[in-house]
């Protein structure tokens, strides 16, 4: 039979990469590795990177042992430095010192909008799941062929739970909510998934016009006890005809994981916020039959589909018949 | 096929602070203060995020409002209104302020607000529709429509965690063109709308299209 479940998932954190930026202030005695010779106190030290790529940070070190091994540091003002991780070692160079300092990163600003990676994502931008250089991506942007044809039935992302104030007598602990920060009153990311077929968003609002498509709390992803209730809901299924290209794209407005200030979404771990959809990808003959199922408006699906095909035998057969073609 | 789902949510966040290309919900937006006892409209209020037009339903279009949910504070509830006429009424027959939000739970499996309850302010509860929408609620062509939120308690607003949010959502089915025209005459003959009661019309149709066909010599 030549149609076929596939499905797709994505994460922010799935292409594995932690993200970069710029450095937080530094703890003396987690991030000397070596302490180095012939540094002076009270002095801007830059810096050159011994591993990872980042660039532009500025240490000062506050004060030295007798040999000039750093006992104290941080970060120099407005030197926060970009495209840092954690866990990178720089040297510290120059002012007349053994050039011999090393210290490792422990933390990146979690207020800074500055991060970079696959990991980072921009708030309140529709971002491709497939090819839009976040999270794990597919090479290609997903095309139809000349003989396929998609439904999508299922699908969901990361959901958000309102928080409603102490007012309505809620108490709940905002550092961690169902495993979650409250930000902005918010306990998700406000996520909305929004279909691409060609250059046309498939979900729109009310009075004609596709924004950000459908929000995660309708379909939610993973379902979860807390989530699950939605289960008997219809999804609407997505037609992706032959050779049209099409997109998922996720658009988040909450920044749920740092200070709930910024303008990113800093995803350090798997799961923090997801997608999925799950599709059936009819091909080669069951592909026509769906354009003629589309043709008079029948709703594509495996079962009609096959009743399709059995109708069409039977009336075969019938026609074989009436011809006095058919065995008996 | 011209039958489309389509979702609104509405939450008391404010709208003025949108910015960016995604139009109409704002990033990191400030929560607006909802005063209690006073209707707030889902759609072309002035609270939260709005649409451009009231939804209606043009000549050609049929509208079958699928589910509706609201976050479950206490006090709040959620009234549809049809053209000037509100959905929900009590047994009098008088206009009641609509469906209690904690029969209406949004998001599926939202912790229902309860002061006394530990597993409601941890989040560990949660909450199920208590109710399906059956019959579903139809908006006829040429009808306006909206939705209204509601609250005996009011939702104080404020920035970071200093305010509170709620959340509205209406989840419907628009039939266009000629599905519209097969939705009215299954609202006629009393038969539910829905996608399946849809095929089986066509069906009928075609069925019987071809048997008029070929009784009259229209196909061999």
């Amino acid at each position: 039979m030549a149609m076929r479940s596939q499905i797709y998932a994505w994460d922010l954190y799935g292409e594995g990469t932690a993200p970069a930026g710029p450095v937080s202030l530094l703890d003396n005695l987690s991030s000397i590795v070596t302490p180095g010779t012939l540094y002076t106190a009270f002095t801007n030290y830059s810096t050159q990177a011994v591993t990872g790529s980042g660039s532009g940070l500025g240490i000062s070190v506050i004060s030295v042992g007798g040999g000039g091994e750093v006992t104290a540091l941080g970060v120099t003002s407005f030197a926060y430095g970009n495209g840092y991780k954690v866990g990178d070692i720089v040297r510290l160079i120059g002012g007349g010192s053994g050039n011999d300092c090393t210290i490792q990163i422990q933390e990146l600003q979690d207020d800074s909008d500055e991060w970079t990676g696959p990991s980072v994502m921009d708030l309140g931008v529709a971002t491709s799941i497939f090819t839009g250089g976040k999270g794990n991506n597919i090479k290609n942007k997903a095309k139809t062929k000349e003989m396929q044809f998609i439904v999508v039935e299922n699908f969901g992302c990361t959901p958000t739970v309102f928080f409603p104030g102490r007012l309505n007598g809620a108490t709940w602990p905002t550092s961690n909510y169902r495993d979650r920060k409250i930000k902005n009153a918010l306990g998700g990311p406000r996520a909305y998934i929004q279909f691409i077929v060609n250059t046309t968003g498939y979900f729109k609002d009310s009075d004609g016009v596709p924004r950000n498509g459908l929000p995660g709390n309708v379909a939610p992803y993973p379902l979860t006890t807390q989530f699950s209730v939605c289960l008997e809901r219809k999804q609407p299924p997505v037609y992706i005809l032959p050779t049209q290209t099409w997109d998922m794209t996720i658009t988040c407005f909450n920044d749920f994981l740092a200070d709930g200030g910024r303008n990113q979404l800093h995803c350090e771990q798997i799961g923090q916020l997801q997608a999925f959809f799950k599709y059936t990808l009819y091909d080669g003959v069951d592909s026509i039959i769906a354009l003629r199922l589309v043709e008079s408006a029948i709703s594509v699906t495996p079962e009609n589909v096959d009743m399709f095909k059995r109708n069409l035998y039977e009336r075969n057969i019938t026609m074989s018949s009436n011809e006095g073609q058919a065995n008996e | 096929m011209s039958v489309s789902y389509q979702t609104w949510e509405w939450s008391n966040i404010d709208e003025s602070q949108t910015s960016g290309p995604s139009q109409k919900i704002p990033i990191n937006g400030r929560t607006i203060t909802l005063v209690a006892n006073q209707p707030y409209d889902m759609f072309v209020g002035t609270v939260g995020n709005q649409t451009s037009i009231p939804p209606s339903t043009r000549a050609t279009q049929f509208i079958v409002l699928e589910d509706i949910g609201v976050t479950p504070t206490n006090g709040s509830s959620l009234q549809v209104v049809v053209n000037t006429t509100s959905y929900f009424e009590d047994p009098d027959g008088a206009v009641s302020q609509g469906i209690p939000a904690k029969a209406i739970p949004y998001p599926c499996g939202a912790a229902p607000f309860d002061t006394g309850s530990a597993a409601s302010n941890n989040g560990s509860a949660i909450s199920i529709p208590s109710f399906k929408l059956n019959p579903p609620l139809y908006i006829l062509p040429g009808q306006t429509w909206t939705m209204q939120y509601f609250t005996s308690q009011g939702i104080l607003g404020g920035g970071d965690n200093g305010g509170g949010s709620v959340g509205g959502m209406v989840y419907y089915m628009q039939y266009d063109g000629a599905d519209a025209l097969i939705a009215n005459n299954l609202m006629e003959m009393g038969v539910p709308v829905n996608l399946d009661n849809l095929d089986w019309y066509k069906q009928q149709a075609l069925a019987n299209n071809l048997q008029s066909l070929t009784q009259t010599g229209g196909v061999n």
